[in-house]
């Protein structure tokens, strides 16, 4: 028992000790948490975010561009009539008030069989306009018009309006034959859903410039689209993550029909402010990431991204 | 003392369980076929391999030929045939894409016998290229960083391809020597003996180097495939080695290896000394 009393003892503090070590251990907490700091948190550096924007905006073009086309073919007339685009059926044709209206079913392979396409159109144009005569405007209005890409089986539904002026006069099919160039204007309110995604607002503010013979046709686009701090803008809106953009045509990006119309030279610039990313597109690079020359065609194109600091050049496939 | 003659009594026990047993395993080990085989999203001609399996690690791919071999969707069934270039390849004879929301199979019938398999595509994603840096000790350089190793979701293999056959100096060296293949995994699993895998050769190229890096999207499925063949190969000889055990497989009736899908996306990019050093 003596022992135990003596060990208790021994263990037991005395309360000073306590105070003192209590009061050493809370001032050595206090100069650890004073000295701890917050740093900057790094931004990892991320080009994805632009890349897939360059690819979703090169596909929302191309398919606006495509239907475009079909509304064209569509309201031809005489000696330049060329029937119902591929997968399509023209339903019916009405005249309301003053506007003809061609609506259109789509269910089925474009001609180039890489699309499946479904859903409905309708083709506005005044009556007794001519869309060939300059100044004739035409508009398209999308309704769950569904683009799959048949390798990809990548899914884009479109809805929204577009409006198209014939700026010059003429089609391209008629370049070649006393005709040097053909303008057209397209601006576009669409909401875009990628592969069934929350849609998004996409805005196009495209000029195309058409010119050459047929088989070497020869496609300048240029966008002309305006925002508060933003000028030359070809298309602007929130990409398929919910972010602002912007995309301006820095030079005329050139597509050539030889090369199945794939962008064969200019300069595109995306910019994504949430993300603080810029880039820089060049198109016209070949398989080894060099420029393309003489009667080559692309394969790629150039992505020089800028991003707090950090910076990169990749290449990037065009198909 | 009376410790010690417990330790020594437990010894001789435990020593006497020990027991000899004969275990017949044939010279040259069992006869399998082995299927290497991804079919991607990319428009272009498919392949598989197929070949048995070896007896030894560094032995020669025995290719198997005169195979039939069937690959097929719900919509879509392609023939493929043996390559008359090379043994063992079997190309489909048209230019075909794999896609989304379809099913494959792919069905071998080989001396009698049938063998399947059942794969299907996750969508694939975009993603940051990889950095490379300068060695310490020469002017040439290696991969920095490709991918986070552990991801709990979408599961990937990264094949990188440099090339500087082209880069002035280089052009007469022997092509192989010039041209190398890496692959990197990012998987939904962390496993001790991947964390302290015994360390990978590094490759180093000079400047003005092409680099294609290729992501393929995993299926769950196809990510436990590459986990348990690296636990036998890669990530073994580690600090913590694995138990041996048998790689999995999707393929039916005895058949090793894996028939998967992957949806690529893939970027290339050119070394430079000014770029790409200064991110990981």
């Amino acid at each position: 028992m003596e022992k135990l009393v003596y060990y208790l003892k021994q263990v037991v503090m005395n309360p000073r000790k306590i105070i003192r070590l209590l009061t050493f251990f809370l001032l050595a907490a206090a100069l650890v948490t004073a000295c701890k700091k917050d740093k900057p948190e790094e931004i990892q550096p991320d080009s994805s975010p632009v890349q897939q924007l360059s690819q979703d905006d090169n596909s929302v073009e191309d398919n606006v561009d495509e239907a475009i086309i079909d509304a064209g073919q569509i309201i031809s007339e005489g000696k330049l009539k060329m029937g119902i685009p591929c997968g399509a059926t023209l339903d019916s044709t009405i005249i309301m008030n003053d506007t003809i209206i061609h609506f259109l079913t789509y269910d089925g392979l474009n001609c180039a069989q890489t699309k499946y396409r479904k859903g409905r159109m309708h083709i506005k144009i005044k009556q007794n306009t001519h869309w060939l005569f300059p100044g004739a405007f035409l508009h398209i209005h999308f309704i769950n018009y569904e683009v799959t890409n048949v390798f990809t089986n990548n899914k884009m539904v479109i809805n929204g309006m577009s409006e198209i002026e014939n700026v010059s006069g003429g089609i391209p099919a008629l370049l070649g034959n006393g005709l040097n160039t053909v303008i057209h204007r397209n601006s576009a309110h669409v909401s875009i859903s990628f592969n069934g995604k929350p849609p998004r607002g996409w805005h196009l503010a495209k000029m195309l410039v058409y010119s050459g013979t047929p088989g070497n046709l020869m496609l300048a686009v240029n966008g002309f689209g305006v925002t508060p701090g933003h000028s030359n803008l070809l298309s602007w809106g929130t990409d398929r993550d919910g972010k602002m953009f912007f995309t301006q045509i820095g030079e005329s990006v050139v597509f050539k029909e030889s090369c199945q119309w794939l962008p064969y030279s200019g300069e595109q610039i995306y910019l994504i402010p949430a993300d603080h990313l810029k880039a820089t597109a060049t198109f016209g690079y070949n398989s080894n990431n060099e420029p393309i020359s003489g009667s080559e065609c692309p394969t790629r194109y150039r992505l020089d991204w800028q991003q707090q600091g950090h910076s990169g050049t990749i290449f990037l496939p065009l198909y | 003392m009376r410790r010690v003659w417990i330790h020594i009594a437990l010894l001789l026990i435990l020593s006497a369980c020990v027991k000899e047993a004969d275990w017949s395993v044939p010279e040259n080990g069992n006869n399998y076929i082995v299927v290497d085989g991804i079919i991607t999203s990319e428009a272009k001609t498919q392949y598989i391999f197929i070949h048995n399996n070896k007896a030894g690690l560094n032995d020669a791919t025995i290719p198997i030929s005169g195979a039939v071999v069937i690959i097929s969707n719900e919509v879509a069934t392609y023939q493929l045939y043996e390559d008359a270039e090379e043994a063992g390849r079997y190309i489909t004879d048209s230019i075909v894409a794999a896609q989304l929301d379809k099913n494959y199979s792919l069905l071998i019938f080989y001396q009698e016998k049938i063998f399947s398999a059942q794969a299907y595509m996750v969508t694939g994603k975009a993603f940051p290229e990889l950095s490379y840096k300068k060695n310490d000790d020469d002017e040439l350089y290696s991969i920095d960083y490709v991918a986070s190793s552990f991801e709990t979701e979408d599961p990937a293999m990264w094949e990188i391809l440099v090339d500087w056959s082209s880069v002035p100096g280089y052009e007469n060296e022997n092509l192989d020597d010039c041209m190398k293949k890496m692959l990197f995994y990012t998987l939904p699993t962390l496993d001790v003996s991947q964390v302290f895998a015994p360390a990978l050769e590094q490759i180093s190229f000079p400047a003005g180097s092409k680099i294609d890096q290729r992501r393929y999207s995993l299926t769950p499925e196809h990510a436990a495939f590459v986990r348990s063949l690296l636990l036998e190969t890669s990530w073994q000889g580690g600090v913590f080695p694995s138990d041996p055990a048998n790689v999995s497989t999707n393929l039916s009736d005895g058949a090793l290896g894996f028939f998967g899908v992957c949806a690529v996306n893939s970027l290339s990019l050119i070394v430079t000394a000014e770029k790409n050093t200064n991110f990981k």
